[in-house]
């Protein structure tokens, strides 16, 4: 049975929301790496944009797009994906806990504090009284998403809003700091690939996508596979995984014509990114992205957003791909993604 | 999709006892676990009760054969101690030979220890790496020595049935042979605080479904279940089969259930429908039943709208517990399955009078030789998240 992504918007730190194109005039950042926001009047009204956080928000206003790209009959399940929930609010709650001893608190950023918060909305928002579930797997929490959809779609509904949506916060960010997560100030997002430092940049971002059973005049691609292992350990090596996974899906590892790794700058997370681009996909045209939207939980679906318009258009611009171009035509496009050898995640995006 | 999906595990840790066998003792005898707490410190703790396990953290770690100084949020170690009960009790010990997932629902994950020290960074930094909801999930798979499949959910107080359902769904679509699925919250002051602000806490032992109910009481846990496939559990003992589930969005309010109970009653239809059986099959509920004002009146109306006349027996233990919110769906999977293991309805503590809207009174005492064959377990949660679970005879 085949599933299609008729719906696909992002609000990121580039220039991505409504866009039917992947932007090529990059924005540099030299520190945090925060989204471009919309206006967002034209989604709240005054009490909500008093109210809502800045995740709720640009979660919220890419769902709303997304369903009205994909306008399809129903909505049958809402599914979203975020390591760390809404984070603001969940300090905001924390800190004045802490500041207070634990007397004068107010309920409001206790409530918008959970992780179901974005899916809970946007149900309430359409009033979608269908499944709606909540990931939260560091890395994975978009794929899990992904995952679940396909079986609903084998399950016999139609129409799958999937998101996957994280924040960063100046807060989170100093306090990352003392484990150092992060590159060494100042440091480019356009330096990411291959610079031989540790640490990465932080990124945040909201991708939604309608997955959906019939293709229709919005389908950007078939949705061909999404497969996830937590480690390879024991399991033989890490080439002959990928080739059993893709043979599961009735690919080869020469039907991939683009392969999109999750370089996120880290040589010890890159290591792995590395090895495959030189031996097994040695013969594929090679890409990334987290230079456009750095390294957060969900980065792997700003990932899938970018593919989504590569697929359409057939190309991938400059700013993608590394290396020399092998390939004429981009009809499967394979997105790995994995953190310190943990949670290997494979989408493959066809043509159709 | 025709595979069947088994429960031949089952752990749980819980104010009311540290494995199956010590909760179902205190389940029968209506030995309640609520109280003053002693473990978390908190400002509040001489004006609440709780359902606190009574262990610290140290003594916990002892009892799972780890180091006392091994640096887990309190969450991970609650999970762990019951997803290995869990796993003994299926004799699931042989790791990746069997393709085998985690699966776990939590609220806050490892939110006990990041309020520690979230302003003591000098002292320490662990938790700002255990606060994510996935670390613990992915600790309880290190632990049993699992390398394939984890996952983990968070959808407030259902998080632990969803990821049993989710675990059911993978079974059922062939992608797995084995899940280890469950749910585990600690106390947190976050929480404590959190739903104190929302005037949603009883100062006293909660009544749920009791017409003068002044809210719900915390509480902490973890519980477990083993799924396995018809092939995996064929010649081991099988509990019961997972035949019913489902998922639903109130869609009204952030922390309200809808006053016409769409969400619940949506919940509970399509689970009967999942498992082929009419709402006269079921003979006991094991409800959410919070003791919250809204929750039970909600929960009454949509049962008496799924079941009409003749609702079957039911109760809530959460009287027993607390609110365990993402270990709760868990817990209280595992004490359906003892109903109908034992053939038995637990009664619903501190019941005295119906509430007026509803002509519905709870089991106040044991019912022994009930005849339960099909049990119902709800959770429903903020966001307007239900879930409801259905588990069989065979």
């Amino acid at each position: 049975m085949a599933v299609y992504i008729n719906g696909a918007q992002a609000i990121s730190p580039q220039d991505t929301f409504l866009n039917s194109q992947i932007p090529t005039d990059l924005k540099e950042y030299y520190g945090i790496m925060q989204s471009i926001l919309p206006d967002f009047k034209k989604y709240f009204n005054p009490i909500e944009m008093r109210r809502m956080s800045r995740i709720i928000k640009f979660s919220t206003a890419t769902a709303a797009e997304c369903i009205k790209e994909a306008d399809a009959d129903s909505i049958d399940a809402i599914i979203t994906g975020t390591g760390l929930g809404c984070l603001e609010d969940t300090q905001k709650f924390l800190n004045k806990m802490l500041d207070n001893n634990e007397e004068m608190l107010t309920p409001t950023t206790f409530i918008q504090s959970t992780h179901n918060t974005l899916g809970g909305i946007i149900a309430l928002a359409n009033k979608c009284n269908e499944y709606n579930l909540t990931y939260a797997h560091k890395t994975i929490s978009f794929e899990s998403c992904l995952l679940d959809a396909v079986l609903l779609i084998k399950e016999g509904r139609k129409n799958i809003l999937v998101g996957g949506i994280d924040e960063i916060t100046e807060e989170n960010y100093n306090l990352r700091q003392h484990i150092n997560q992060w590159k060494e100030e100042p440091f480019s997002n356009l330096d990411i690939y291959d610079c031989g430092t540790g640490g990465y940049k932080a990124g945040e971002g909201a991708a939604y996508f309608m997955i959906s059973s019939q293709k229709t005049a919005t389908t950007y691609a078939e949705l061909r596979m999404i497969d996830l292992c937590y480690k390879f350990k024991n399991s033989g090596s890490l080439s002959e995984k990928i080739k059993d996974r893709l043979r599961s899906a009735e690919l080869s590892p020469d039907d991939i014509d683009l392969v999109i790794f999750g370089f996120n700058g880290d040589r010890n997370t890159d290591v792995y990114y590395h090895r495959l681009k030189d031996t097994l996909f040695r013969n594929q045209d090679h890409g990334y992205y987290k230079h456009y939207c750095g390294e957060y939980d969900t980065s792997a679906s700003f990932g899938m957003w970018m593919a989504t318009r590569i697929i359409k258009q057939n190309h991938a611009p400059d700013n993608v791909i590394l290396g020399d171009r092998k390939r004429e035509k981009i009809n499967n496009v394979l997105l790995y993604n994995q953190e310190d050898d943990k949670n290997h995640s494979f989408i493959v995006l066809s043509a159709c | 999709m025709v595979n069947r999906v088994f429960v031949t595990g089952l752990g749980v840790i819980s104010a009311i006892g540290y494995n199956v066998a010590e909760n179902f003792n205190s389940l029968k005898s209506k030995k309640h676990g609520i109280g003053k707490l002693d473990i978390l410190n908190t400002v509040h703790r001489d004006k609440l009760v709780c359902g606190e396990v009574k262990m610290t953290n140290e003594e916990l770690l002892r009892r799972i054969d780890l180091p006392e100084d091994t640096p887990y949020p309190r969450t991970t170690i609650l999970a762990i101690h019951a997803a290995r009960e869990a796993c003994y009790d299926a004799g699931a010990v042989d790791g990746d030979s069997v393709r085998t997932g985690v699966i776990l629902g939590t609220t806050v994950g490892g939110m006990d220890k990041s309020e520690k020290f979230y302003r003591r960074l000098n002292e320490n930094t662990d938790f700002i790496q255990s606060h994510n909801c996935g670390y613990t999930t992915e600790k309880v798979a290190d632990y049993l020595n699992l390398h394939n499949f984890v996952t983990t959910l968070s959808t407030a107080c259902s998080s632990g049935a969803n990821a049993i359902m989710l675990g059911g769904r993978l079974i059922r679509h062939g992608l797995l042979d084995r899940v280890i699925a469950g749910g585990t919250d600690s106390l947190s002051k976050f929480t404590i605080n959190g739903f104190k602000t929302l005037f949603l806490l009883d100062p006293n032992p909660c009544s749920p479904f009791d017409k003068d109910r002044k809210g719900l009481n915390l509480g902490e846990g973890a519980g477990f279940l083993v799924l396995e496939n018809e092939r995996l559990s064929d010649n081991k003992k099988r509990y019961c089969i997972l035949s019913g589930y489902a998922n639903n969005n109130d869609a009204y309010h952030q922390t309200a259930t809808s006053t016409d109970a769409k969400g619940p009653y949506l919940s509970m239809k399509n689970a009967l429908e999942i498992s082929n059986l009419k709402a006269g099959d079921i003979q006991y509920v094991n409800v959410h039943g919070t003791g919250t004002e809204n929750n039970d009146i909600t929960e009454g109306l949509a049962m008496e709208r799924l079941f009409g006349g003749k609702v079957p027996l039911f109760s809530s233990t959460k009287a027993y517990t607390g609110h365990t919110l993402g270990a709760a769906g868990a817990l209280e999977a595992v004490y359906s399955i003892m109903a109908i293991e034992n053939n038995i309805v637990f009664p619903n503590l501190n019941f005295s009078k119906a509430i007026p809207d509803l002509a519905l009174s709870p089991a106040t005492e044991v019912i022994e030789n009930a005849g339960i064959k099909n049990v119902m377990s709800n959770s429903f949660g903020f966001g307007g998240n239900e879930a409801t679970l259905i588990f069989s005879k065979e």
